[in-house]
Protein backbone atom coordinates (compact mmCIF):
# COMPACT_ATOMS: atom_id res chain seq x y z
CA UNK A 1 0.00 0.00 0.00
CA UNK A 2 1.33 3.42 -0.84
CA UNK A 3 0.29 6.89 0.24
CA UNK A 4 0.92 9.98 -1.78
CA UNK A 5 2.65 12.88 -0.04
CA UNK A 6 3.45 16.39 -1.22
CA UNK A 7 6.95 17.68 -0.78
CA UNK A 8 8.14 21.12 -1.85
CA UNK A 9 11.68 21.24 -3.23
CA UNK A 10 13.87 24.12 -4.33
CA UNK A 11 13.77 24.36 -8.13
CA UNK A 12 17.55 24.00 -8.38
CA UNK A 13 17.49 20.82 -6.28
CA UNK A 14 14.65 19.41 -8.35
CA UNK A 15 16.60 20.10 -11.57
CA UNK A 16 19.57 18.21 -10.12
CA UNK A 17 17.32 15.29 -9.11
CA UNK A 18 15.82 15.19 -12.59
CA UNK A 19 19.26 15.24 -14.21
CA UNK A 20 20.37 12.35 -12.00
CA UNK A 21 17.27 10.26 -12.63
CA UNK A 22 17.74 10.80 -16.38
CA UNK A 23 21.25 9.35 -16.14
CA UNK A 24 19.99 6.45 -14.03
CA UNK A 25 16.95 5.84 -16.28
CA UNK A 26 14.55 5.80 -13.36
CA UNK A 27 11.66 8.04 -12.44
CA UNK A 28 11.96 10.93 -10.05
CA UNK A 29 9.51 9.18 -7.66
CA UNK A 30 11.43 5.92 -7.73
CA UNK A 31 14.72 7.68 -7.00
CA UNK A 32 13.21 9.63 -4.10
CA UNK A 33 11.54 6.51 -2.68
CA UNK A 34 14.86 4.63 -2.71
CA UNK A 35 16.73 7.53 -1.14
CA UNK A 36 14.16 7.98 1.63
CA UNK A 37 14.11 4.23 2.38
CA UNK A 38 17.90 4.18 2.58
CA UNK A 39 18.02 7.29 4.78
CA UNK A 40 15.44 5.84 7.19
CA UNK A 41 17.42 2.60 7.57
CA UNK A 42 20.71 4.48 8.04
CA UNK A 43 19.24 6.89 10.55
CA UNK A 44 17.61 4.06 12.53
CA UNK A 45 20.96 2.27 12.65
CA UNK A 46 22.72 5.41 13.77
CA UNK A 47 20.10 6.21 16.40
CA UNK A 48 19.29 2.69 17.58
CA UNK A 49 20.50 3.30 21.13
CA UNK A 50 18.35 6.42 21.34
CA UNK A 51 15.42 4.43 19.92
CA UNK A 52 15.86 1.75 22.63
CA UNK A 53 15.89 4.45 25.31
CA UNK A 54 12.77 6.08 23.92
CA UNK A 55 11.02 2.72 23.96
CA UNK A 56 12.19 1.96 27.51
CA UNK A 57 10.81 5.35 28.61
CA UNK A 58 7.49 4.59 26.92
CA UNK A 59 7.87 7.42 24.40
CA UNK A 60 7.50 5.15 21.37
CA UNK A 61 5.21 2.17 20.90
CA UNK A 62 6.09 -1.48 20.31
CA UNK A 63 4.93 -1.04 16.70
CA UNK A 64 7.18 1.98 16.18
CA UNK A 65 10.09 0.07 17.71
CA UNK A 66 9.50 -2.75 15.24
CA UNK A 67 9.28 -0.30 12.34
CA UNK A 68 12.61 1.24 13.28
CA UNK A 69 14.67 -1.73 14.46
CA UNK A 70 13.15 -4.59 12.48
CA UNK A 71 14.09 -8.01 13.83
CA UNK A 72 16.14 -6.50 16.68
CA UNK A 73 12.98 -5.08 18.22
CA UNK A 74 12.03 -8.51 19.57
CA UNK A 75 15.34 -8.77 21.45
CA UNK A 76 14.99 -5.24 22.80
CA UNK A 77 11.51 -6.04 24.19
CA UNK A 78 12.80 -9.31 25.63
CA UNK A 79 15.85 -7.73 27.28
CA UNK A 80 13.81 -4.90 28.76
CA UNK A 81 11.27 -7.37 30.18
CA UNK A 82 14.01 -9.58 31.64
CA UNK A 83 15.90 -6.64 33.16
CA UNK A 84 12.68 -5.67 34.96
CA UNK A 85 11.92 -9.24 36.05
CA UNK A 86 15.49 -9.77 37.25
CA UNK A 87 15.22 -6.75 39.52
CA UNK A 88 12.45 -8.51 41.45
CA UNK A 89 14.49 -11.69 41.68
CA UNK A 90 17.53 -9.86 43.06
CA UNK A 91 15.31 -8.07 45.61
CA UNK A 92 13.94 -11.46 46.76
CA UNK A 93 17.46 -12.87 46.93
CA UNK A 94 18.63 -9.98 49.12
CA UNK A 95 15.61 -10.40 51.38
CA UNK A 96 16.33 -14.12 51.82
CA UNK A 97 19.95 -13.37 52.70
CA UNK A 98 18.88 -10.55 55.06
CA UNK A 99 20.99 -8.05 53.15
CA UNK B 1 27.77 -13.95 53.57
CA UNK B 2 28.64 -14.27 49.90
CA UNK B 3 25.89 -15.06 47.42
CA UNK B 4 26.72 -17.62 44.73
CA UNK B 5 26.21 -16.95 41.02
CA UNK B 6 27.32 -18.89 37.94
CA UNK B 7 29.01 -16.51 35.51
CA UNK B 8 29.15 -17.13 31.79
CA UNK B 9 31.98 -15.59 29.74
CA UNK B 10 29.66 -12.91 28.32
CA UNK B 11 28.56 -11.86 31.81
CA UNK B 12 32.12 -11.73 33.09
CA UNK B 13 33.35 -9.69 30.13
CA UNK B 14 30.46 -7.21 30.53
CA UNK B 15 31.21 -6.84 34.22
CA UNK B 16 34.93 -6.46 33.58
CA UNK B 17 34.06 -3.27 31.67
CA UNK B 18 32.42 -1.79 34.76
CA UNK B 19 35.62 -1.67 36.81
CA UNK B 20 33.77 -3.39 39.67
CA UNK B 21 35.67 -6.69 39.61
CA UNK B 22 37.09 -6.23 43.10
CA UNK B 23 33.68 -5.42 44.60
CA UNK B 24 32.14 -8.42 42.83
CA UNK B 25 34.74 -10.93 44.05
CA UNK B 26 34.37 -9.56 47.57
CA UNK B 27 30.58 -9.87 47.51
CA UNK B 28 29.82 -12.89 45.34
CA UNK B 29 30.98 -16.47 45.09
CA UNK B 30 31.75 -16.71 41.37
CA UNK B 31 31.21 -20.15 39.86
CA UNK B 32 32.77 -20.73 36.44
CA UNK B 33 33.94 -23.75 34.46
CA UNK B 34 37.29 -24.67 32.92
CA UNK B 35 35.84 -23.90 29.48
CA UNK B 36 34.85 -20.41 30.57
CA UNK B 37 38.40 -19.82 31.75
CA UNK B 38 39.65 -21.05 28.36
CA UNK B 39 37.36 -18.52 26.67
CA UNK B 40 38.67 -15.74 28.93
CA UNK B 41 42.24 -16.66 27.98
CA UNK B 42 41.28 -16.56 24.28
CA UNK B 43 39.55 -13.18 24.60
CA UNK B 44 42.51 -11.91 26.62
CA UNK B 45 44.68 -12.33 23.52
CA UNK B 46 42.52 -10.14 21.26
CA UNK B 47 44.07 -6.82 22.29
CA UNK B 48 40.78 -4.89 22.43
CA UNK B 49 38.57 -3.63 25.27
CA UNK B 50 37.06 -7.08 25.82
CA UNK B 51 40.61 -8.43 26.20
CA UNK B 52 41.29 -5.84 28.89
CA UNK B 53 38.11 -6.94 30.66
CA UNK B 54 38.97 -10.66 30.40
CA UNK B 55 42.43 -9.99 31.83
CA UNK B 56 40.91 -8.31 34.87
CA UNK B 57 39.18 -11.59 35.71
CA UNK B 58 42.25 -13.67 34.95
CA UNK B 59 44.18 -11.56 37.45
CA UNK B 60 41.90 -12.77 40.23
CA UNK B 61 41.73 -16.46 39.35
CA UNK B 62 42.15 -17.33 43.02
CA UNK B 63 38.80 -15.68 43.74
CA UNK B 64 36.92 -17.75 41.18
CA UNK B 65 35.24 -21.04 42.04
CA UNK B 66 36.40 -23.02 39.00
CA UNK B 67 34.46 -26.25 38.49
CA UNK B 68 35.23 -29.18 36.30
CA UNK B 69 32.16 -30.14 34.31
CA UNK B 70 30.86 -32.50 31.67
CA UNK B 71 32.20 -31.29 28.33
CA UNK B 72 29.58 -29.77 26.05
CA UNK B 73 29.71 -27.93 22.73
CA UNK B 74 29.32 -24.55 24.45
CA UNK B 75 30.91 -23.30 27.66
CA UNK B 76 27.58 -21.85 28.78
CA UNK B 77 25.95 -25.28 28.46
CA UNK B 78 28.56 -26.72 30.84
CA UNK B 79 27.87 -23.94 33.32
CA UNK B 80 24.14 -24.50 32.92
CA UNK B 81 24.53 -28.13 34.05
CA UNK B 82 26.29 -27.06 37.26
CA UNK B 83 23.89 -24.19 37.98
CA UNK B 84 20.91 -26.41 37.32
CA UNK B 85 22.18 -29.16 39.62
CA UNK B 86 23.01 -26.76 42.44
CA UNK B 87 20.17 -24.25 42.01
CA UNK B 88 22.55 -21.38 41.33
CA UNK B 89 21.40 -18.33 39.32
CA UNK B 90 23.30 -17.88 36.07
CA UNK B 91 24.61 -14.48 34.94
CA UNK B 92 24.70 -14.34 31.18
CA UNK B 93 24.69 -11.52 28.61
CA UNK B 94 24.47 -13.80 25.58
CA UNK B 95 20.88 -13.22 24.49
CA UNK B 96 20.54 -16.49 22.55
CA UNK B 97 21.83 -18.54 25.48
CA UNK B 98 19.74 -16.51 27.94
CA UNK B 99 16.62 -17.37 25.94
CA UNK B 100 17.58 -21.05 25.89
CA UNK B 101 18.03 -21.19 29.67
CA UNK B 102 15.20 -18.84 30.60
CA UNK B 103 12.51 -20.74 32.48
CA UNK B 104 14.80 -23.69 33.17
CA UNK B 105 17.00 -21.92 35.72
CA UNK B 106 17.18 -18.45 37.20
CA UNK B 107 18.84 -16.21 34.60
CA UNK B 108 20.20 -12.75 35.28
CA UNK B 109 22.05 -10.15 33.24
CA UNK B 110 25.31 -8.49 34.26
CA UNK B 111 23.44 -5.29 35.20
CA UNK B 112 21.62 -7.27 37.90
CA UNK B 113 24.98 -7.90 39.60
CA UNK B 114 25.62 -4.14 39.58
CA UNK B 115 22.15 -3.69 41.09
CA UNK B 116 22.95 -6.43 43.62
CA UNK B 117 26.13 -4.56 44.69
CA UNK B 118 24.16 -1.34 44.99
CA UNK B 119 21.40 -2.90 47.09
CA UNK B 120 24.05 -4.59 49.26
CA UNK B 121 25.50 -1.12 49.94
CA UNK B 122 28.81 -2.05 48.33
CA UNK B 123 28.59 0.78 45.80
CA UNK B 124 26.68 4.04 45.51
CA UNK B 125 23.90 4.68 43.00
CA UNK B 126 26.19 7.08 41.13
CA UNK B 127 28.93 4.47 40.96
CA UNK B 128 26.41 1.87 39.73
CA UNK B 129 25.12 4.16 36.99
CA UNK B 130 28.62 5.13 35.97
CA UNK B 131 29.68 1.51 35.74
CA UNK B 132 26.75 0.47 33.54
CA UNK B 133 27.45 3.49 31.34
CA UNK B 134 31.03 2.21 30.90
CA UNK B 135 29.55 -1.16 29.98
CA UNK B 136 27.21 0.46 27.45
CA UNK B 137 30.01 2.35 25.74
CA UNK B 138 32.38 -0.60 25.55
CA UNK B 139 29.99 -3.41 24.64
CA UNK B 140 28.77 -4.12 21.11
CA UNK B 141 25.20 -3.78 19.81
CA UNK B 142 22.68 -6.11 21.51
CA UNK B 143 24.88 -6.56 24.58
CA UNK B 144 24.84 -2.81 25.08
CA UNK B 145 21.02 -2.95 25.14
CA UNK B 146 21.39 -4.73 28.48
CA UNK B 147 23.46 -1.85 29.84
CA UNK B 148 21.28 0.70 28.07
CA UNK B 149 18.13 -0.57 29.78
CA UNK B 150 19.97 -1.19 33.07
CA UNK B 151 19.16 2.35 34.28
CA UNK B 152 15.59 1.23 35.02
CA UNK B 153 16.98 -0.78 37.94
CA UNK B 154 18.04 2.43 39.65
CA UNK B 155 14.96 4.58 39.11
Amino acid sequence: MTTQINVKLEEQLLREVDALTKVLHISRSEWLRNKIAYAVKEEALHLREAIVMEYARGHITEEELEELLGADAEDVEYILRKVQEGKGRVDEMLKKCNI
Amino acid sequence: MKVTFGFDTSGLVSLGHTGLVEEIVNTCNIVVTESILDELYDIGNWGDLDAKSAKMWLKCLGDLDVRDSERRENAEDELFIICNQEGIPIVIDDIKAFKRFDGLIECLFSVHIVYFLYKSNKITRESALLSIEKMRVERDWKRNIIALTGWILFE
